[in-house]
């Protein structure tokens, strides 16, 4: 529902130290509404740095970051407010959790925003639905869970302040190939029903292929190229040049072109994959 | 914000005070606080000078680096100054006004404190914590408190601890840091409110600090104890201490330059001397 814009964003980190680094340079990207956005780059090209900037946690050392057209750090006093707005669940979430029970640790945010307790306990309910936390979960101690609990735990706590933007550093770092794959489905799910802008950061390729609408790759603190998840993948090349992996499945799709099958290489989905390759079998032979 | 705080800060480098080796320095930084207190004559306190001004030349710190170490005690040393001043009496007042008598005595002590403070800081900090890092201090320390494992002092476990405590100094720097940002972006506000609401703004942040210390520490315990760690008895190093040649003339020549200082002493000097 709301849009950001950077315009000409350069970050350092110490920046009147004599150890500053410039973590980000020159970024300009408009980041639209109602969509899953990936951004993908090697450790240490600037994401999570990114990701702070785009609700104030960190103030840009150059240019200016635009919510909606206004710059977030008109008034600084404010940046409370924006960080309501735009939601930001960092990296290895679950070292936040602090309260006794799951349910009062999701309503710390929507608590501090000031909501009334009725209101408080539908944006719990919600936020506890669309991450997959039942009932009984949500009296235990936060400190019971498993690891994956508590890491849908820590995102239903930045979803209940039902963010016009949500940013996910890495939320499926560090699980299981299952819970990983249901995390990012719940997010997809979550971001689709509600029309809200997504903001999934990521390393992973095979991801970013089918979870996002857009992708951004980051290399050394710029922006590598911005483009639909077609239009990515339509050119390897250029994946590969930003030092990336692409897909398992496109890799698949890529051999068997070369072996002669007439299969489209820009194909990143098993789904799509799977669609291609049985029309082939079935016997027609025009190229998908 | 966090970050700028530092810890004994270590300025890296490789001259000779960063390469003699950490014992030496350790015994030499004793020698020197005590040999400062002898200093009582105005020629003994201009040598001081000159000697910590030969420290930093040695040591290849930026003097402006540390001026900037000096900074914190620079009201101490003022302050205890200002009081000699007027305390102190002598025989025959400087300049005499209302009931404040300022004798020639005073200020002398005055001057002298303020060098002896600087120089106490200086020259510990050059000789120990601006040239050596904390992994070599409590090395040394555990050298030299080995003795004292005879009478059953568990120095190495001490050491050891210490080791540890500075090893996680930074990472819990970090993740404070990080703690903070994530409440903040759940809307955490730190800086309004009473007393009372700042405090128990806190328990967001010192809760999941303490949780991750503890489970930090028991993971650590259990590394430890699957690379059979079992505390100094029987522990080889990798990184032994060894006493070179160099270390032994480097480390003689400071003492004997440290030592002078009683000596010059003795020089008669008209003016300057106070008891
Ligand atoms: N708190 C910090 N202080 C100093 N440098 C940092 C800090 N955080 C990140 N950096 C540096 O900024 C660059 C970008 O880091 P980051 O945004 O964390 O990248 P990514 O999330 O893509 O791994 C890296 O070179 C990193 O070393
Ligand atoms: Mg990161």
């Amino acid at each position: 529902m709301a849009e950001i814009r950077l315009e000409d964003v350069s970050y350092l980190y110490g920046a009147d130290t004599p150890f500053a680094t410039a973590a980000l340079s020159h970024v300009s990207l408009t980041l639209g509404e109602d969509r899953t956005i990936g951004v993908i780059g090697h450790t240490g090209s600037g994401k999570s740095t990114l990701a702070q900037l785009l609700n104030g946690i960190l103030r840009p050392t150059r240019g200016r970051v635009l919510l909606d057209g206004k710059d977030i750090f008109a008034d600084p006093k404010k940046i409370g407010a924006i960080r309501f707005r735009v939601g930001l669940v960092f990296q290895y979430p679950e070292y936040q959790l602090f309260e006794e029970t799951a349910r009062r640790d999701i309503a710390f945010g929507p608590r501090n925003m000031g909501k009334s307790d009725d209101e408080i306990a539908a944006l719990v309910e919600e936020a506890a639905r669309f991450t997959g936390l039942d009932e009984k979960l949500l009296e235990r101690s936060p400190f019971e869970l498993s690891g994956g609990q508590k890491r849908r735990v820590a995102i239903a706590g930045v979803l209940a302040m039902d963010p016009e933007v949500l940013i996910l550093d890495e939320p499926a770092a560090g699980l299981d190939p299952a819970g990983k794959q249901e995390i990012l489905t719940r997010l997809r799910a979550y971001q689709r029903e509600k029309k809200k802008t997504m903001i999934l950061i990521s390393h992973s390729m095979e991801d970013m292929a089918v979870f996002a609408d857009e992708i951004v790759v980051m290399k050394h603190g710029t922006v590598f190229c911005h483009d639909t998840t077609d239009g990515v993948f339509s050119d390897p090349e250029r994946v590969r040049e930003a030092g990336l992996e692409l897909p398992q499945i496109t890799r698949l799709m890529m051999a068997l072109a070369a072996k002669g099958v007439p299969v489209d290489t820009g194909i990143h989905t098993v789904k799509a994959a799977k669609a291609c390759l049985s029309a082939l079998l079935k016997g027609g032979d025009a190229p998908c | 914000m966090l970050k700028d705080i530092t810890l004994g800060q270590y300025f890296p480098g490789s001259s000779p005070l960063h390469r003699l080796d950490p014992r030496l320095k350790l015994v030499l930084m004793i020698a020197f606080v005590v040999l400062i207190f002898f200093a009582k004559t105005l020629l003994s306190f201009a040598y001081l000078v000159v000697l910590m001004a030969g420290l930093t030349a040695l040591s290849g710190i930026r003097v402006k680096a540390i001026l900037k170490g000096l900074k914190p005690v620079i009201f101490i040393a003022v302050f205890t100054a200002v009081i000699n001043l007027f305390w102190t009496t002598g025989e025959v007042p400087l300049v005499s006004f209302w009931r404040i008598n300022i004798y020639p005595e005073g200020i002398w002590r005055a001057v002298y404190l303020i060098i002896r403070i600087m120089a106490l800081v200086t020259g510990t900090s050059l000789l120990l914590t601006y040239t050596t890092t904390p992994m070599d201090m409590t090395d040394a320390l555990e050298a030299l408190l080995s003795p004292l494992k005879k009478i059953r002092v568990p120095v190495h476990e001490f050491a050891m601890m210490m080791t540890l405590a500075l090893r996680f100094v930074p990472t819990l720097i970090e993740e404070t840091e990080k703690i903070i940002n994530a409440q903040k972006a759940r809307g955490a506000d730190f800086e309004s409110g009473n007393l009372l609401r700042r405090a128990k703004a806190l328990i967001p942040i010192l809760v999941p600090l303490f949780v991750s210390s503890f489970s930090r520490a028991s993971e650590l315990a259990t590394a430890m104890e699957c690379r059979c760690y079992t505390g100094g008895e029987g522990r080889t190093r990798m990184k032994q201490l060894r006493l070179t040649g160099k270390d032994w003339v480097i480390f003689l020549i400071l003492l004997s330059l440290f030592a002078a200082i009683v000596l010059i002493n003795f020089i008669p000097f008209p003016w300057g001397t106070v008891l």
